[in-house]
């Protein structure tokens, strides 16, 4: 069903509504479907078609991206961050990356609240993360679909000595087109809007699009519905007779509860994220990192110290505009575009945010802690000694203060210790959000119960990586939708009701 | 400098704010395609911004930018459009300064110690390279297929 054909007042009943269709909704959706309950998925963005995605990434962001890809948070260091906006969300526009939740990560939640142990054994964890795996298909990058920007990651990481490998990825047939953030044009990406939310669809579900849900309808404390205005300008009120399933991510569903007064808690505190930052540079055969898997080689090997690297494909503008030039300079490197590699270092920073509810817009502010910034510099100087081992004749760090361009790894070296301290001296987008209701047995702790109930509003769920405690240092998809798995099992199964 | 940079900035922002309620004036027009078109010059072999057709980009853009990016490219336009009249060597709006001080503004433009300034620049930059690369005829020059609904036409092509 399209929202964009409600024009008039929709009522609608069911047992679970869902908010948002991403990975989170997505995933609670079919185990509820599966389960028997009547399920209404709701997704803000449009239900887009596989073979109408545009092969140029401005019109990919300006129909399926949040904000068109402009949406900014503040702080010391002003950085983009993308979401996606479309049935399916961020699957259907991100780089189908999938990470197991990693063992220390789930250890250090335990250890600050044991409760969650208790009410998200590993075991369940592991058993669900096995079950997604087999259903998206998630097998690492063939090597002849990687092309040359992920090949050249992996004789630089080789030279280097650090730990490597082929990106595990949700794909089936994929043939590197390099255009898996403007939408895959042939449906190789599984993404939950053919894989996930169909299943669910196959056994009852609905998935209204286009309709931006605003109200939580609370009756005698237990959540009772949503309300939400559709785009062609109607309004769609769902009485949803067992519960209601935030999913909307860590951005939209703290706001989402801030607007309709449901502040218990630390919700909108402790957003956390992966800022990240890129390196380009310059190799004598072409590279073309607009072809190939758009992500498809990483290096793991720091991932411990909070850093984790990985190949960076993308729409042949988005390349242009990292370029460091401007002008008559800009055009003419432009020219040989296609001889530059571009990598990128993903932090697991410490430092800690808050999302807010002014004008009825999410706001964000971020500011990264100095550690973050060490933890960067330490990226940078990594991404580009990679870079110029795999054969780079230079490399533009693109970091404001610091050499245009070095062709020396000892002189990339010395970045770690020359870099600038200053995060706006970095060009960096943030990606993977996290922990803006997070779990915790302590209600002064936590928006929600380890077991997704919210510890105010019987029968609301959170289902999204707000309720992870903290990031996770790796691409959270596949956590995301192990979790929001097993909180549908909890709500099927009728825990706490 | 910083005075004269603040100064501008809250012009601009008084100027942008009031007419991003509105389309594009034709003025502002000039002026956003005097930087966009100098961000990304031809050189007779290869075309430049101002060589391609964009009408399907902008109407992209009139359809689908949220107020964040119309403020953030207008903002840039204006601040960017009269902040060489402070910059020794230009002392002109940009869109009166000829194609040699352009450059040469824009260079310094985007290395500036400013952060702000920097950050307009990269918005100049960014919106001149989606343009440049929506565009069918340009993406075939890169090998890449259009398959596309957008752009697919160079109007000196």
């Amino acid at each position: 069903m399209d929202g964009a054909a409600v024009r008039g007042r929709e009522k609608l009943a069911c047992d679970v509504a869902v908010v948002g269709s991403g990975p989170a909704g997505a995933s609670a959706a079919r185990v509820l479907a599966r389960a028997g309950a009547r399920v209404i998925v709701f997704e803000e963005g449009p239900f887009a078609r596989f073979r109408d995605f545009p092969s140029d990434g401005f019109t990919a962001m300006a129909k399926f991206y949040r904000d068109m890809g402009a949406s900014v948070l503040m702080g010391n260091a002003p950085m983009p961050f993308l979401q996606g906006r479309a049935v399916g969300g961020g699957s259907v526009i991100n780089g189908a990356i999938s990470w197991r939740l990693p063992r220390d990560v789930y250890d250090e939640w335990v250890l600050n609240d044991p409760a969650i142990g208790d009410a998200i054994p590993w075991d369940e964890i592991d058993a669900a993360t096995d079950e997604i795996e087999k259903d998206l298909n998630v097998l690492p990058t063939d090597d002849a679909v990687a092309g040359p920007n992920n090949l050249l990651m992996a004789k630089g990481a080789e030279a280097l000595g650090l730990e490597h490998r082929r990106i595990s990825r949700y794909t089936r047939g994929c043939r590197g087109l390099g255009r898996c953030l403007q939408g895959c044009p042939e449906g190789n990406r599984l993404s939950m809007d053919l894989t996930y939310l169909a299943d669910a669809c196959a056994h009852g579900a609905r998935v209204l699009s286009s309709v931006e849900v605003g109200g939580i309808l609370v009756r005698d404390g237990r959540a009772a519905g949503i309300v939400g205005r559709a785009s062609g300008g109607g309004t769609v009120t769902c009485e949803a007779g067992r519960a209601v399933v935030l999913a909307a991510s860590a951005v939209q569903t703290p706001v989402l509860l801030m607007k309709n007064g449901l502040r218990h808690g630390p919700v909108g505190l402790g957003f956390q994220g992966h800022p990240g930052t890129s390196m380009i540079g310059w190799f004598g055969d072409p590279v073309r990192v607009w072809t190939g898997a758009t992500q498809g080689h990483e290096v793991t090997g720091m991932r411990k110290e909070g850093l984790k690297f990985e190949a960076l494909g993308y729409d042949i503008a988005v390349a242009a505009a990292r370029l460091k030039s401007a002008g008559r300079a800009f055009a003419e490197e432009i020219r040989a575009l296609d001889h530059w590699a571009a990598w990128g270092a993903c932090v697991r920073a410490k430092g800690r945010g808050r999302v807010g509810a002014g004008f009825g817009r999410a706001s964000v502010r971020f500011s990264l802690l100095p550690e973050d910034v060490f933890r960067l510099r330490r990226g940078v100087r990594v991404l580009g000694e990679m870079m110029l081992a795999a054969g780079a004749e230079f490399v533009t760090p693109g970091v404001h203060g610091w050499h245009d361009k070095v062709a020396q790894r000892a002189v990339m070296a010395r970045f770690e210790e020359e870099g600038p301290l200053d995060p706006r001296a970095y060009t960096m987008v943030l990606t993977h959000m996290f922990g803006t209701c997070r779990m915790g047995a302590d209600p002064s702790k936590g928006v929600v119960r380890p077991d997704f109930r919210h510890h105010a509003v019987d029968g609301l769920y959170v289902a999204d990586s707000s309720v992870f405690p903290t990031n996770t240092g790796v691409n959270p998809q596949t956590s995301i939708m192990a979790l929001a798995t097993i909180c549908g099992r909890r709500i099927a199964a009728g825990t706490g009701q | 400098m910083l005075l004269l940079l603040s100064a501008i900035f809250v012009i601009t922002l008084v100027s942008v704010l009031g007419y991003s309620m509105v389309g594009w004036a034709p003025f502002e027009m000039r002026w956003r395609d005097a930087l966009l078109g100098a961000m990304l010059p031809g050189d007779g072999d290869r075309p430049g911004f101002d060589d391609i057709d964009l009408r399907e980009f902008w109407a992209i853009y009139d359809t689908h930018a949220p107020p964040l990016v119309r403020i953030g490219l207008r903002a840039a336009t204006w601040f960017l459009t009269f902040l060489p009249l402070f910059v020794s060597g230009c002392r002109k709006p940009f869109f009166r300064l000829d194609a040699d001080r352009r450059d040469r503004f824009l260079r310094a433009a985007s290395s500036s110690r400013f952060y702000l300034v920097r950050q307009l620049m990269m918005t100049v930059k960014t919106f001149a390279a989606f343009g440049y690369f929506s565009n069918g005829v340009v993406r075939g020059l890169f090998g890449i297929p259009s398959g596309t609904p957008g752009p697919t036409t160079w109007s000196n092509g």
